[in-house]
């Protein structure tokens, strides 16, 4: 791929990033570039399997997942918890649920987000 | 109007009209009854709470304690509110809405919106996480964490404690506050502030920095395992006492164990204690006689702070956030963060009492008090 010049920063970081995957030597000394815009810690009963999400608390079990763990949309939502499994309220995704007032019982009335292949 | 004595109180209008009354004992009656009314309704109001808890997806509802009832359902104007602050007379009420990026100022008595405050720069996001009140309710404190919104990227930027003067409405930056800081305190000392995050941090105002840190989970000495909070759902006004659960693994066997942190707010003191095995648990709030408190998630657990040990445990039918008492410590609330719905339970037995519907979840709102006498 020596051909393509990256133009902006994160062409460049995309660049930087496979020259690191390259070198596995480098990769090992290099520093994530990452800050949590939320809080630093989650709490002992959410769930910590990230992908996709919602399985499994702390112990591999799921009686320290919130109950029902359906309806439990909105803390998700509110607190951006879980923003690669749905919609976040902190960044993206404002109005998506201005017509349902109550998850479990308007849930119908949540908007759809497109996503990036449609 | 002849024969026909009107007495008014508040909204209410007594009217006595009698004919076996002469018009001196009919005055005489009225003044007799419009005092009454108003002994019985000061009394009333000072001895039975008012809660205020925010619903999605845009709104505040009051609720009257002693008819568990709502009595206002005021329509804010951002999204799901969180932080949730009263004014020390509780005719005001401060939330932050719309992915905590606003505060909106609650006229309570008036059911409206009184104003919002942004404290975003032009071409930066914030999201507000912690939001406290001066004790004279002149001046709010708010911990933002701003991202710069570039066209290809966000960059966040340090987070920063601000204050509001509510009078003037002036802003001014405080500080640049340490990662992870998740609520702000104002203890008795008007010159401090106190910032929880990984660490208790206190905050000279005058001096704009940090001047005393309690770790929890930074800064330990090799013998302590660092202790996980989450401080979002404090809920401290009928005690004065903050409450969290907190977490850690014991340093000599290694195994997880479940303790409560309680920091008295007039004092900044912090008290820790073990407990014992984990139970998954969001928050926790003190009895107003501090010899209780009751933490939940997907139970309700009574703590005994005389003893330092866990009392009872009792299934709850869905997650809550969130707890509060009443100011007699006879009821506990219960906002579901999965339903239209408080529970109301007996501290003492912790039966299920009542449970109130309501128009919208509320999540993980907060569910905070108003001052004793206020009359929403």
């Amino acid at each position: 791929m020596k051909h393509l010049k990256p133009l902006n920063k994160k062409a460049r970081k995309i660049e930087a990033a496979a020259h690191q995957q390259a070198d596995s030597g480098s990769r090992a000394e290099s520093k994530p570039d990452v800050r949590a815009l939320q809080a630093p810690q989650l709490p002992l009963g959410c769930a910590l399997i990230f992908d996709p999400g919602w399985e499994a608390d702390s112990s591999g079990q799921m009686t320290g997942l919130c109950q029902p763990m359906e309806a439990d949309l909105y803390g998700c939502y509110d607190e951006c918890w879980w923003p690669a499994q749905l919609p976040d309220q902190l960044t993206s995704f404002l109005e998506w649920s201005d017509k349902c007032a109550s998850a479990a019982r308007d849930w119908r009335k949540l908007d759809l987000v497109p996503t990036d292949n449609q | 109007m002849k024969g026909r004595w009107t007495v008014m109180f508040g909204t209410t209008r007594v009217i006595l009209r009698s004919p076996l009354l002469r018009p001196g004992r009919r005055a005489q009656l009225a003044i007799a009854l419009g005092l009454l009314l108003l002994a019985t309704s000061l009394s009333w109001s000072q001895d039975h709470d008012y809660f205020v808890l925010g619903i999605h997806p845009t709104g505040l509802l009051v609720i009257d304690t002693n008819r568990d009832e709502i009595v206002a359902q005021i329509p804010t104007k951002g999204r799901s509110p969180k932080e949730v602050i009263p004014s020390p007379d509780g005719k005001h009420v401060f939330l932050t809405t719309d992915g905590r990026a606003k505060i909106e100022v609650v006229n309570v008595p008036d059911r409206k919106v009184e104003d919002v405050i942004d404290l975003a720069q032009p071409g930066v996001k914030i999201n507000i996480f912690g939001l406290a009140l001066s004790r004279k309710g002149d001046r709010l404190f708010a911990h933002i964490r701003p991202v710069k919104e570039l066209p290809d990227e966000y960059v966040a930027m340090p987070p920063e404690i601000w204050s509001v003067d509510l009078n003037t409405h002036a802003k001014k930056k405080i500080m640049d506050a340490p990662d992870g800081v998740v609520s702000l305190f104002v203890p008795a000392d008007p010159n401090r502030l106190i910032a929880w995050g990984r660490d208790v941090y206190f905050i000279d105002l005058a001096q704009r920095r940090v001047v005393e840190t309690v770790p929890m989970r930074t800064g330990l000495p090799p013998d302590q395992s660092p202790m996980d909070t989450l401080p979002f759902f404090s809920q401290y006004e009928q005690s004065g006492i903050v409450s969290m659960p907190y977490f850690a693994t014991n340093p000599l066997t290694h195994k997880l164990v479940l303790g409560l942190v309680n920091m008295d707010v007039d004092t900044g003191k912090l008290d820790f204690m073990e407990l014992g095995p984990p139970i998954p648990l969001y928050s926790s709030v003190v009895s107003p006689d501090r010899k209780r408190a009751y933490m939940v998630m997907n139970q309700l657990v009574v703590v005994d702070l005389t003893q330092r040990k866990i009392a009872e445990v009792r299934d709850t039918e869905r997650t809550a956030y969130v707890v509060n008492l009443t100011r007699d410590g006879k009821k506990v609330y219960l906002p579901s963060s999965a339903g239209p719905f408080v529970d109301v339970y007996d501290a003492q037995s912790l039966k299920l009492i009542r449970r109130i519907e309501l128009p919208g979840d509320p999540s993980s709102s907060q569910l905070r008090a108003l001052p004793p006498g206020a009359v929403p």
